[in-house]
């Protein structure tokens, strides 16, 4: 058995390799970081959603505004209750296994991201029926009126709402999908696909695109090159030096401090991407002295000097990063520096100040410092030298990056094995708004990692979730950003972009918050 | 060969003892100003930094120099981790017939699993202290030096001096200690030499592969790979610590060299 | 003869259990575990949690080792955490490089190392054996990394000779698939090559020391001959020990180029199988590579029973 097992497995990758690729336009591109699953609704890992994005089509997509488009669906209405809600499927939609998606199929879909996603548990608390009409026509039938639908369904994090077969679809959430089939623009090349070095995808000839222009995740998708190869790096300078010699088309992101050697080269082009941005963020403990005491959190927004941060990873390039004091974002829908005040003047005499009055007594704090991602890495030990400077005793635990996942989620003190601070990264799509922005609930143990307990901060996220209108919205939005920097809910380190570059026979990159490869073409 | 010293003892022993004294003396000279300073970062190397500054504005030149210190506990620790180890299995495995098959069987197994793998997977598991990489780095190494001080022992064990000190009746641990044992320190010497060279290399993997000693302890390996991604913008990072450690290395291989031939029996025999 | 490859068999037994045991506690016992990083940054506990539960990471250890001592004894690796592929296609999916980029290494360092070995051995203690030395001693001072940086800078690009990185597998051609491999092989040479040509001066040594070698100088036998007829026949078989022995080395090795090259190789597999706590891929792969070193060991030993009829006759040695 097992020997037979191995000896088809070789001759299929043996014919995989086989594989002509001339005659083909294929892209070969350097993602970021490796994919080792595809089921979106299993992982939150961002390079999985950018990737299912190709393969998998969505009902509703945001466009350059985070303003949620139609996609797969045709028409939708909802009723004057603002209860029901009627959607038609656009014609023509077809899985890659040839079947055509169906109504059956979407409402399977929805079923399973109702599950899973944050948003979706919220709709799901208020559904009274979901159900198909007919093969084209779904139905959403809500208890109370809930104006979030459309933007959940067309969300982008934490969890999309891909549709797929129905089939897969019945899959429990809790379990991954082990047959990626989709209706998106691509399809995937499952035998070509090896864990940890590459994903293929292939063009989807029946996908049908909607008429509109493209604008970041809405409007039409058309596959352009026949073939996308997708390529894991372990090593960035490799990353770069293929782009330079022609053997990849396409970087998502380039090491700043690589910037001049492709500024240099003619056949080279380059932008900041994504739109957005991303941040990385300080998260703090709330339930460990010395870090239980707000006084400390606030001494440590003092340390946080963006500037120092942003110049170790981004040297001189100051048009690369920004000193952002926007918990939501700069440039974001709800950007506003309240309450940041502490993190935007870092200095260490007033946090000696804060630490003093804490009365801190010299008890070491645990900072999980991950080796394996330089943003962690050298962040991390600007902030460990400048906590020091300040007069707290910091034990540097350094590690890996799966040490750190793992020990953060771990709630008790440090000495069992907890922790007080850390850094991690989430994207400006997910930190843009209250309700995809991990730290805003203040829901204490149900809150994101740190637990930040805050009876004021969850009424602001409820009214922020019901909120009719833009402007309410926008006020709430204010009051939730001040009073999480009141008690510390994150300190982000300084908004920044990726670059992404690219060989000039390359063009028609959408701007968006992801790299979406559709519409991009390559000429010899 | 030659009873006196040759070029690569004496050039290996002059580099091995400058490093070990600016290993000794460097926070001394120095005091330690590798202190990040933003202001200062990437700064090429001249008459104010002399081998330049990295990203974070640290002096390389400083960095260099403390990196020989951490670099040498390294390369020393390792070495001396592994003789005591290894020496005290092979001295047992070789003498106690008993527990010669347990402890080979073990010994072979840890062979079995390639060291650099095996290093990298205790690096990523215990963390990345200095002392956390010596053992990692160590355990691979040990079964190498069991098996040796456990031929040396089957040899000397059967000599007429061994029984001789049996039948007067000496004590175990001191008929291993006074007579097995420094018979079978110039091999271990030799050895020594070639596993404290091997454990700096690679420390400087670990560190290129990320699960080396963290960027504050700075070694030669780990300075290095912070600075591989300025490769091409800022050299000199990668450079100067590079060229410390090759030639630090090369003197330990050298002087190993040298004494591997000053006490190979057979080859002097040959001479002679 | 049957007896003795019996014996050997046997004696496997025990090593690779302690290869079991020491791989599968190191991980289980060690902080992290694949259930955090598989759920991402945005998973809850509970999703974490739930994961855990099914990947049996909440079970006592000995219950873990015990399913999967079970399911290794019917020849069955497992199925990697993240990827929900068989251990089994992963390693076949990333052996072709790996064991192409070993081949063209050794192929190369026996070329070049053996020669330089007997001719530092013949010349020993003078200019030709000093320079032998020096280069390897030099050559094994440099980290591969390194090696592999400067090579790419010069040859691919500046120059644009070979390819800058990745590779083409044997089915593109042979052809490409060397162009792809030559820089790798280049580094990896220098470290492995001067290995080789220490262990083989060593062995030449102690051959040339031998009893038969001074009886036939003094038969009057020319230099030339004894080292040709005489001691090359008798340094086959160590120079199979010497790869055998450093074949260990060499996968050290071949870890770091495949990092540095970007190829698919099964090293970077276990590289980033440890990094993301994938148990089943780690284990399977030390297991894998465990049973391939003892394989060679084997084989060594085989090939001495062959030329050296003293151990076959159970003789010591």
């Amino acid at each position: 058995m097992f020997r037979k097992k191995a000896i088809a497995s070789a001759l299929l990758l043996g014919l995989a390799f086989a594989l002509p690729a001339q005659a083909q336009s294929v892209l070969r591109v350097k993602g970021d970081g490796d994919i080792k699953q595809l089921d979106a609704l299993f992982t939150t890992s961002y390079p999985t959603r950018d990737m299912a994005y190709l393969i998998f089509d969505t009902l509703f997509s945001v466009d350059a505004n985070y303003k949620p488009q139609p996609q797969m669906v045709d028409k939708w209405s909802v009723s004057d209750d603002r209860k029901t809600y009627t959607f038609t499927l656009r014609p023509g939609l077809k899985f890659h296994d040839g079947a055509p998606v169906t109504s059956a199929d979407v409402v399977a879909s929805i079923d399973r991201w109702l599950q899973r996603d944050s948003m979706g548990m919220e709709i799901a608390k208020r559904r009274d029926s979901l159900t198909a009409v007919d093969a084209s026509t779904f139905r959403l039938v809500l208890k109370e009126p809930f104006d979030r639908v459309i933007e959940g369904f067309g969300r982008m994090t934490a969890y999309p709402l891909f549709v797929m077969p129905a089939r897969l679809a019945k899959t429990p959430p809790t379990e991954e999908i082990r047959e990626f089939v989709g209706s998106g623009p691509f399809k995937l090349a499952a035998s070509e696909w090896i864990p940890g070095v590459q994903l293929v995808l292939t063009k989807n000839a029946d996908y049908v695109p909607r008429s509109e222009p493209p604008s970041a995740l809405a409007g039409g998708k058309i596959a352009k090159v026949d073939r996308i190869e997708r390529i894991t790096f372990r090593d960035d300078m490799s990353a770069v030096n293929a782009l330079l010699a022609g053997e990849i088309d396409y970087v998502s992101s380039v090491p700043p401090e690589l910037l001049p050697v492709l500024q240099a080269d003619p056949d080279i082009q380059w932008a900041k991407a994504p739109i957005l941005g991303k941040n990385f963020q300080v998260i703090i403990n709330h339930t460990q002295p010395p870090f239980n005491d707000v006084r400390m959190r606030q001494a440590l927004q003092y340390l946080v000097n963006q500037q120092d941060m942003m110049t170790a990873i981004f040297g001189n390039r100051k048009d690369l990063y920004e000193i952002c004091g926007a918990l939501f974002m700069c440039g974001g829908p709800y950007a506003t520096d309240i309450g940041s005040e502490r993190f935007l003047n870092p200095s260490v005499d007033k946090a000696k100040e804060l630490i003093k009055a804490a009365g801190y007594d010299g008890t070491p704090i645990v900072y999980l410092h991950p080796m394996d991602g330089k943003i962690q890495r050298d962040a991390g030990t600007i902030l460990v030298a400048a906590m020091r400077k300040a007069g707290i005793v910091v034990e540097d635990v350094q590690m890996d990056t799966a040490t750190m996942f793992t020990r953060r989620t771990n709630k008790g003190s440090p000495k069992e094995g907890g922790w007080n601070v850390f850094m991690t990264g989430f994207a400006g799509d997910a930190l843009m708004d209250p309700l995809t922005n991990p730290f805003m609930t203040g829901a204490c143990e149900k809150a994101w990692i740190g637990w930040p307990c805050d009876t004021e901060m969850q009424k602001l996220w409820q009214d922020f979730l019901l909120a009719g209108n833009d402007a309410q919205r926008r006020e709430i939005a204010i009051k939730l950003q001040a009073k999480a920097n009141e008690i510390v809910t994150y300190i982000p380190i300084g908004q920044y972009n990726d670059i992404s570059a690219w060989r000039k026979n390359v063009s028609g990159m959408v701007p968006g918050p992801i790299l979406t490869l559709w519409n991009v073409q390559k000429t010899r | 060969m030659k009873r006196g010293y040759s070029f690569p003892m004496v050039f290996g022993g002059t580099v091995i003892a400058a490093t070990l004294l600016c290993a000794l003396l460097a926070p001394m000279i120095l005091g330690y100003s590798d202190d990040i300073v933003m202001t200062r970062s990437m700064r090429a190397p001249g008459a104010e930094y002399w081998f330049g500054t990295d990203n974070l504005g640290r002096d390389i030149f400083v960095r260099t120099l403390s990196g020989a210190r951490n670099s040498v506990i390294v390369g020393i620790g390792v070495a001396g981790l592994t003789l005591l180890i290894g020496t005290a299995f092979g001295l047992l495995a070789g003498y106690f017939n008993r527990l010669d098959g347990a402890i080979m069987r073990m010994m072979d197994g840890l062979m079995a699993i390639p060291g650099v793998l095996l290093a990298i997977a205790l690096a990523a598991i215990l963390g990345s202290g200095l002392y956390t990489v010596v053992i990692a780095i160590a355990a691979p190494e040990i079964p190498r030096t069991a098996r040796l001080v456990r031929s040396v022992v089957l040899t000397i064990r059967e000599m007429p001096f061994v029984a001789a000190a049996i039948s007067v009746g000496s004590s175990t641990p001191k008929i291993l200690l006074r007579h097995i044992l420094p018979n079978a320190m110039p091999a271990l010497m030799v050895q020594a030499t070639f596993v404290c060279a091997s454990a700096i290399l690679t420390e400087a993997v670990l560190s290129f592969l990320g699960v080396g000693t963290s960027p504050d302890i700075p070694s030669w390996g780990n300075v290095m790979a912070g600075g591989r991604q300025f490769f091409r913008v800022a050299p000199w990072v990668i450079l100067f610590p590079g060229i410390f450690l090759s030639i630090f290395v090369l003197a330990i291989n050298l002087f190993g060299d040298a004494l591997r031939e000053r006490g190979d029996p057979m080859l002097s025999g040959r001479r002679a | 003869m049957a007896r003795f490859l019996l014996w050997r068999l046997l004696s496997t037994v025990p090593v690779m259990l302690t290869v079991l045991v020491v791989i599968f506690l190191l991980l289980h016992l060690g902080p992290g575990d694949p259930a955090a990083t598989l759920a991402g940054d945005n998973a809850t506990p509970e999703q974490i949690a739930s994961i855990r539960a099914r990947l049996h990471l909440d079970q006592p250890l000995i219950v873990q080792f015990a399913i999967y001592l079970r399911q290794v004894l019917s020849f069955d690796l497992g199925v990697s955490v993240f990827s929900n592929r068989p251990v089994t296609t992963l390693i076949l999916q990333r052996a072709e490089p790996t064991l192409m980029l070993a081949t063209t290494t050794t192929l190369l360092s026996v070329i070049v190392a053996v020669p330089a070995g007997i001719y530092a051995a013949k010349r020993v203690g003078r200019f030709g054996d000093y320079v032998v030395m020096g280069l390897s001693a030099i050559a094994f001072s440099v980290p591969v990394f390194v090696l592999g940086y400067l090579l790419m800078q010069s040859f691919a690009i500046s120059l644009r000779w070979l390819p800058v990185q990745g590779y083409r597998p044997l089915s593109a051609g042979l052809m490409a698939c060397l162009t792809s491999l030559t820089l790798p092989t280049l580094a990896l040479t220098c470290l492995f090559a001067a290995l080789v040509a220490r262990i083989t001066r060593a062995t030449m040594l102690d051959v040339l020391a031998q009893d038969y070698i001074r009886t036939a100088r003094a038969k009057g036998a020319g230099r030339f001959r004894i080292l040709i007829v005489h001691a090359l026949k008798n340094i086959g078989v160590p120079v199979v020990t010497v790869v055998g022995t450093s074949f260990a080395a060499l996968l050290g090795g071949v870890v770091v180029t495949e990092s540095v090259f970007n190829i698919p190789g099964a090293g970077r597999l276990t590289v980033e199988a440890i990094l993301t706590r994938d148990y089943p891929v780690v284990q399977g792969v030390m297991l894998v590579f465990a049973v391939i070193l003892v394989g060679v060991n084997l084989l060594v030993d085989l090939s001495y029973t062959l030329f050296d009829p003293r151990i076959r006759h159970g003789g010591a040695r």
